[in-house]
């Protein structure tokens, strides 16, 4: 492999982290250059992160995670292993899909870029894949979530690192079927921001419904734009349409807004809320105060207090003496990314070959924080989106993450196989698309 | 690798000692001339296995022999050097292969005239011994390689002898430990040099396993090549697997760097890490190993030894001349030139008298001796192989010091196969007249 030719000691450390108080110029100020330096790395990877906004969180806590991947990185180096000199560069895309696409094209351009990593919002993801696509430039998804990147619109360099919209709502139909048998809920609403994530989370979640069989009524879906200010509107149409269960996919800033405004009405006495792939994330818990509202269903793409396990409990501590405060899920997607393209390109022997290093991502198992004991994550190979378990659970009181008083408990854990799609249905979705379709539209209760 | 470089430098200090005494006695008159006690010292001086095997045996023996011909240690072994006579080390280095230990040996015995000869950390070694030592008839011990071939394949050895225990004792202990203190495991994988040693240990840990942890399976195992170095690619294949065991029986540098490189990459947050000669490297881990980590000592050797007088005055002698506490090897050398005194002093020749090699092997042969380990019973291999417990125990590091916590410790006969079966026989049978504490 060429990289045996450094030195790896001491060249994956973190050489700059400029903040925007330093520089004149916005964009560049925005920019973080992190691990080995443009001499020495043996491969550029291009992420985009939000660093303003009400996403800002999971763009800082991802740079955190990204770190902590470096850092491990060192540490291997330092124990004798032969890992790849990873050099990252991280930028706001400001949630635009445009200039994300532009901050991108630099990145190979200026950077000499081998990989993209990263990316918030699914509207910008699929804008920044088309670009990976064409110019053949390995993109490795560590937060966005619409399934429609993997299924419909995958193609040979995009990746995912964490759990999509289809796992998280394949986890949550899995919850409703239970809880009906236990409640007898009938009614179901959903709630979701109007742009990609939203509208093919609640189609994944009504396929996932229909696989197995559950038999509901939908009395409502509503559009909310990104980061909307008022949901009183929203909340008064839910609650006027009766519904026993909404689903809803905002999240975020967004969610917590949403969340916060209907505790002011008498939402959470009729009704039970539930995000299956965001809720539980740890801003969330932090924003709900000492508020259990007993309605709330939730889960996230990674818990910091679920599993159980060395390696979570490692990566939790590891980001906590790093930032001083408890990580969202976003900071384990970044770090998976890093780690999974520093073990590809150990499998394909060095970043010169793409179609080797495609291989190496296809298929690669990766033993991970979320991981529960017994399982190890791996990249399914069809979508090129990893297949992981996922626990869904309520919210319980829980004050070893302080400043939070919650944490999400009573756990409902569902194994990563039965999460996978089916391939009949990545086949019709892909089918759909192929014959003029956007995607499958959603079975009709 | 250059963690390693530095840990070690206390011990190569004391290695190149050892060597200038080897100069000394190799430019001196033979056995038969001067009235001393020769004796050949061989193990690894150089290479991977010198640092936590060869150059800590080498400083045990160099101590030993010095207190020996001061008359300095207790009873039974208060006699000076050797029945009385001066004792004379030639300590050679054990690298190169067995081609060259063989023709190292012949010059041992036929130029440097040697009374007896204890050696060889590596098993490929004492197996290309084992037949020379019995054609030039030379009273030779066998202090720490594990290969259970080394009298299944010399049924008939006269004047090879073996005071450490083999390799299936090694696992079958391994297992018991597991079986008393984590009995609901059920995930196992393993780690092994790609050679009989490697491949042996693995047999017998899976076998015993089967029979005492029928619950678990394994789930991965690997088979680097020896001194590989870098194990990346098989880390990441167990840590995958996600076990809750990692067996090896890595040793030296092979050990070390698989400890640093598995804990780096993650492996042994969730996996507890088992390993059978993991105690060689006590000293050197600190907190590059985590707590927690199961490592045994091949037999009640180094921090597993006991606590009886011949102990605590040998580790103190080793402790004023190294600052450094002994590990299992320089326990495991200390043990067999008590032997060979032993059989020296036991094989009714008058004082002073050096007794040869026939009346050496009689006097060792199903001998029961004490040592640095506690009472040693030659009790198999026809009276030629050593037969003790064994212990092991998890590693701790905190606030700088070293520990082991949780030692178990298993009776002779419950990890030892009776005379004349096979370990493999004896574990599929479901170790039958084992005599468990």
């Amino acid at each position: 492999m060429e990289m045996l030719k450094h030195p790896v000691s001491g060249c994956i450390t973190i050489i700059v982290a400029t903040f925007a108080l330093f520089a004149a110029n916005t964009a560049q100020a925005e920019r973080f250059e992190l691990g080995a330096s443009a001499q020495n790395a043996d491969a550029v990877i291009g992420c985009l992160y939000p660093m303003t906004g009400r996403s800002a969180t999971y763009g800082r806590d991802s740079i955190s995670g990204i770190k902590i991947a470096l850092q491990d990185l060192e540490a291997e180096a330092k124990s004798g292993l032969d890992v790849p000199n990873l050099r990252v560069i991280a930028d706001d895309p400001r949630s635009k899909a445009s200039y994300a696409v532009r901050l991108a094209q630099d990145f190979i351009t200026n950077d000499n870029a081998k990989f993209f990593c990263g990316i918030v919002s699914s509207g910008v993801a699929h804008a920044v894949s088309d670009l990976a696509k064409n110019e053949k430039i390995i993109m490795v998804g560590t937060d966005h979530a619409s399934s429609r990147l993997s299924i419909e619109a995958g193609h040979d360099y995009y990746f995912r690192v964490t759990n999509d919209s289809w796992t998280s709502m394949a986890a949550g139909a899995r919850y409703l079927r239970d809880l009906q048998k236990e409640t007898g809920w009938k009614r179901l609403a959903f709630v979701g921001p109007d742009y990609d994530y939203g509208h093919v989370s609640w189609t994944d979640l009504q396929l996932a419904l229909d696989e197995l069989g559950v038999e509901y009524e939908t009395v409502g879906d509503l559009w909310p734009k990104l980061y909307e200010p008022d949901y009183s509107i929203y909340i008064n149409a839910l609650q006027s349409a009766k519904a026993d269960v909404v689903v809803t996919a905002l999240w975020g800033g967004d969610f917590i807004a949403f969340i916060k405004q209907a505790a002011s009405t008498r939402f959470f006495e009729t009704t039970r809320l539930a995000n299956f792939d965001t809720g539980a994330n740890y801003d969330v818990m932090m924003a709900l105060g000492d508020q259990p509202y007993p309605g709330l269903i939730l889960s996230a793409r990674h818990h910091n207090n679920w599993p159980d396990t060395g390696r979570n409990k490692r990566f939790v501590k590891q980001f906590h003496d790093m930032t001083g405060r408890y990580p969202t899920y976003a900071a384990e997607g970044a770090y998976t990314g890093i780690i999974a393209i520093a073990r590809a390109i150990e499998k394909a022997g060095g970043i010169d070959d793409d179609r080797a290093l495609i291989t190496a991502l296809e298929g690669l198992q990766l033993a991970l924080p979320e991981d529960p004991p017994g399982f190890a994550s791996y990249i399914d190979p069809e979508t090129h989106q990893i297949v992981q378990a996922q626990a869904v659970g309520t919210v319980v009181h829980n004050e070893d993450f302080p400043p939070s008083k919650l944490m999400v408990g009573n756990w409902a854990i569902y194994d990563a196989e039965d999460l996978k799609p089916s391939k009949e249905m990545v086949k019709r979705r892909r089918d759909a698309v192929a014959g003029g379709s956007e995607a499958v539209p959603p079975p009709t209760p | 690798m250059k963690n390693n470089k530095s840990k070690f430098s206390k011990y190569l200090v004391s290695g190149v000692a050892a060597l200038a005494l080897a100069s000394g006695a190799a430019g001196s008159a033979s056995a038969a001339e001067n009235g001393k006690f020769r004796v050949g010292i061989v193990t690894f001086l150089s290479g991977p296995a010198a640092g936590p095997f060869g150059v800590p045996s080498a400083n045990a023996a160099k101590v030993l022999v010095e207190e020996l011909n001061k008359g300095n240690l207790p009873a039974p072994y208060d006699k000076i050097g050797i029945n009385g006579a001066e004792i004379e080390a030639v300590i050679i280095d054990e690298a190169g292969g067995a081609t060259k230990q063989v023709e190292e040996y012949r010059n041992l015995v036929q130029r440097q005239k040697v009374d007896a000869v204890i050696g060889y950390v590596s098993s490929g070694d004492c197996l290309a011994i084992a037949p020379v030592a019995e054609e030039l008839k030379t009273f030779t011990i066998a202090y720490d390689c594990g290969t259970p071939r080394l009298f299944a394949d010399n049924p008939d050895a006269a004047y090879m002898f073996r005071t450490g225990l083999d390799a299936s004792v090694d696992n079958i202990g391994a297992v018991r430990y597991l079986a008393a203190t984590r009995p609901d495991v059920t995930r196992l994988a393993g780690i092994q040099q790609n050679y009989s040693w490697g491949q042996d240990s693995w047999a017998d840990f899976t076998a015993a396993a089967s029979a005492l942890l029928p619950e678990a399976e394994v789930v991965e195992e690997q088979f680097p090549k020896i001194y590989q170095g870098q194990y990346g690619a098989e880390i990441s294949a167990l840590s995958v697997k996600r076990p809750e065991i990692v067996h090896s029986s890595f040793w030296g540098g092979d050990m070390e760097a698989l400890v640093l490189q598995a804990n780096a990459r993650g492996l042994l947050e969730d996996a507890t890490g088992l390993l059978t000669c993991g105690e060689a490297s006590f000293a050197t881990y600190k907190d590059q190993a985590p707590n927690g980590m199961i490592i045994g000592a091949r037999g009640p050797f180094g921090q597993f030894a006991p606590d009886n007088e011949l102990n605590t005055w040998f580790e103190g002698v080793y402790q004023n001349a190294y600052d450094l506490e002994p590990v299992y090897p320089a326990t495991k050398m200390a043990q067999a030139i008590l032997g060979l005194k032993y059989a020296a002093e036991n094989a009714g020749v008058a004082d002073k008298e050096i007794p040869s090699a026939e009346q050496l092997a009689a006097a060792m042969k199903g001998a029961t001796f004490e040592s640095v380990s506690g009472t040693v019973e030659m009790a198999r291999g026809n009276g030629h192989q050593a037969m003790q417990g064994i212990t092991y125990g998890e590693y701790h590091y905190e606030d700088g010091v070293a520990s082991i916590k949780n030692a178990v410790s298993f009776d002779g006969e419950c990890v030892t196969p009776p005379e004349g079966v096979a370990a493999a026989d004896w574990i599929a049978d479901g170790f039958p007249g084992a005599k468990c504490n």
